[in-house]
């Protein structure tokens, strides 16, 4: 089922909520089946036949943290281990069958000249984003951040409709504690704070994502039917793109968020404005904040504190700030940024373009790293001051934009032939709507200079950017900061009534983060 | 250990880290105080601590450490282990 679709909207959502409040009543216990049976029919209204997958990996994964917890408790460590790496290696077969078989057979028969049938396997909806869950659950578990969870929390935590099919991928201890410390009950400020996220979000998604969504087709198609689209064109067809992606995923962000709240239930942040940063690292801390945060913790990290404690051990100096040597920066820094990088490429999608769109930004990553640690460090080049901060905010956007063309290409050829046409590689004269124009312009003023969704609501504990402290800025925010008021009921009123207007209209599409 | 002695510790260790001696760190020290405390440099703090203590820090801690008191509350659990 579709968040932006009028059967959840207006049939599942408001069933679900009026059940979810009527069984507060009766028990706590009560609540939290309503809201797992509920999830569970949500899922199986969109795809019944994975069903298994989910349910059978979930039950599957408890019991082995059971497992791991007991032989935690008899003293027994190689046991404990066999049982977590059982659980990781069940866990990636798992998502490397439904994901990547296809691909893998695909490949061998062009390496190899085969002519094996290529496997037609339905992908269970968000077994990305489950599986992730699922592993860091498991390692929490194994290093003891995790003592007992139960069966019922843990489902709840698993199946929680609001983040099932395309996170934020939660932490256990993120969620846990609010399931066994809360009293869930009617919370009128979190309702109406989690009515404003989702109506912001199915704005974001139905009226701008899905309006951008035409331009960036039939520029991919026409190159996939090897015609050029020429310099205008492929900018054109970048810039919406770059700009749909956006606007599809925070605003599934800002619902999933929201919709959670309703149920008394807060969800990680996943996007603070992306686009403001000024340069990729920092971008990706802000972009998909929750993937991010799972790729630092158990990809990065481990991969970095490997290959510094072996680097530590033969008695070289670890890396330091401006005295880094370029064996330590390759080894220490720019390996482990770009194996990271590589590995949320491919977890993004089967396909050698999703391959070259995390090594881009893994490659682009690390010359930051590098000039941070060679040319910032050795006080060569400021930090960003004054007038080259918003160069340095247009630069990181164009860069990411670059890889993007991997992300949204059918194919490589076709990701290599986007770049040759942006480059002005084919002369071919395209006529560019000055209305496509204008809306970009708009869109760009949006992502550049409004507050964010998560700002506009004051939910996020971040510190306000210091830019907005002043003139113009200062005054939107105050516009722009919401209240549980008339008016601001009023304006998110009209808007989700536009929203479920664009939906009748116009066609249910689904989230992009949903194919993954 | 006592925690004043693992805070002259993680003293010596963000100065010379962040190389920036005029650093005082406090329970309450977090990413957002330090602005150089990035994935990076939060890793060379832990490889710090783990060389000048012989402890080692599971990944599942490193990922939890936002704050020098976490921190600290990790250190003293290894120490009493």
């Amino acid at each position: 089922m579709l968040f932006n679709s009028i059967h959840f909207l207006l049939l599942f959502l408001p069933v679900t909520l009026a059940a979810f409040y009527c069984a507060t009543l009766v028990s706590q216990g009560l609540a939290k089946i309503v809201l797992i049976v509920a999830s569970i029919i949500f899922y199986t209204v969109w795809m019944p036949a994975n069903l298994w997958v989910l349910l059978g990996s979930t039950v599957v994964t408890y019991l082995l943290a059971l497992g791991i917890l007991l032989e935690h408790d008899r003293g027994r460590p190689e046991r404990r281990k066999l049982l977590l790496v059982i659980g990781l290696v069940f866990n990636l077969l798992l998502l490397g069958y439904f994901k990547y078989t296809p691909f893998l057979v695909e490949t061998a028969n062009e390496v190899f000249s085969l002519s094996r049938t290529i496997p037609r396997i339905v992908l269970p909806l968000g077994i990305s984003f489950f599986t992730f869950q699922k592993i860091a659950f498991l390692i929490d578990v194994y290093d003891r951040q995790v003592g007992k969870v139960s069966f019922l929390d843990y489902c709840l935590f698993v199946f929680f409709f609001p983040q099932l099919i395309a996170g934020p991928i939660v932490h256990h201890r993120e969620i846990i504690p609010q399931l066994e410390k809360r009293s869930f009950g009617v919370k009128e400020v979190e309702l109406y704070t989690g009515i404003t996220l989702l109506v912001i979000g199915l704005a974001k998604k139905v009226l701008i994502a899905d309006t951008l969504a035409g331009t960036q087709i039939a520029g991919f198609q026409a190159l996939a039917q090897g015609n050029a689209i020429g310099f205008g064109g492929a900018w054109m067809t970048m810039l919406s793109a770059t700009l749909q992606i956006y606007f599809d995923f925070s605003g599934y962000s800002d619902m999933a968020v929201g919709l959670a709240l309703m149920f008394g239930i807060r969800l990680p942040l996943n996007f603070n404005s992306p686009f403001k940063a000024s340069n990729l690292v920092e971008l990706w801390a802000r972009w998909h904040m929750s993937l991010t945060r799972f790729l630092t913790a158990y990809i990065y990290n481990p991969i970095v504190m490997a290959v510094s404690r072996r680097w530590a051990a033969s008695g070289r100096p670890l890396p330091k700030k401006g005295r880094v040597t370029v064996a330590g920066y390759f080894a220490i820094i720019a390996f482990p940024t770009v194996a990271t990088m590589v590995l949320a490429g491919i977890w993004h999608g089967a396909g050698f373009q999703f391959l070259m769109f995390g090594l881009l930004n893994g490659v682009m990553m690390a010359i930051c790293h590098g000039w941070r640690q060679f040319v910032q460090a050795r006080g060569w080049a400021g930090n960003e001051p004054g007038f080259t901060k918003p160069m340095a905010v247009v630069a990181t956007f164009i860069a990411f934009l670059f890889t993007l063309v991997f992300f949204k290409a059918p194919s490589l050829s076709v990701g290599i032939q986007m770049v040759a046409n942006m480059l002005g590689q084919h002369s071919v004269s395209t006529t560019v709507n000055i209305l496509d124009i204008g809306l970009i312009a708009i869109l760009l003023g949006v992502v550049w200079f409004l507050p964010n969704s998560q700002e506009i609501v004051a939910l996020s504990t971040q510190k306000r950017p210091a830019a907005l402290s002043s003139g113009i800025q200062a005054n939107l925010q105050r516009y722009l900061t919401w209240q549980p008021s008339a008016g601001w009921a009023m304006a998110m009123g009209t808007l989700g009534f536009v929203s479920l207007i664009g939906i009748v209209i116009g066609r249910e599409s689904p989230f992009l983060y949903f194919q993954f | 250990m006592v925690e004043s002695e693992i805070y002259a510790l993680l003293n010596e260790i963000f100065q010379d880290v962040f190389d920036d001696p005029s650093i005082e760190v406090t329970s309450t020290t977090s990413a957002a105080d330090i602005p150089a405390w990035d994935s990076f440099n939060n890793i060379n703090v832990i490889l710090a601590i783990e060389l000048r203590l012989g402890v080692k820090f599971t990944t599942g801690e490193i990922e939890q450490m936002s704050s020098a008191g976490e921190l600290v509350q990790a250190i003293e659990r290894k120490k009493k282990r």
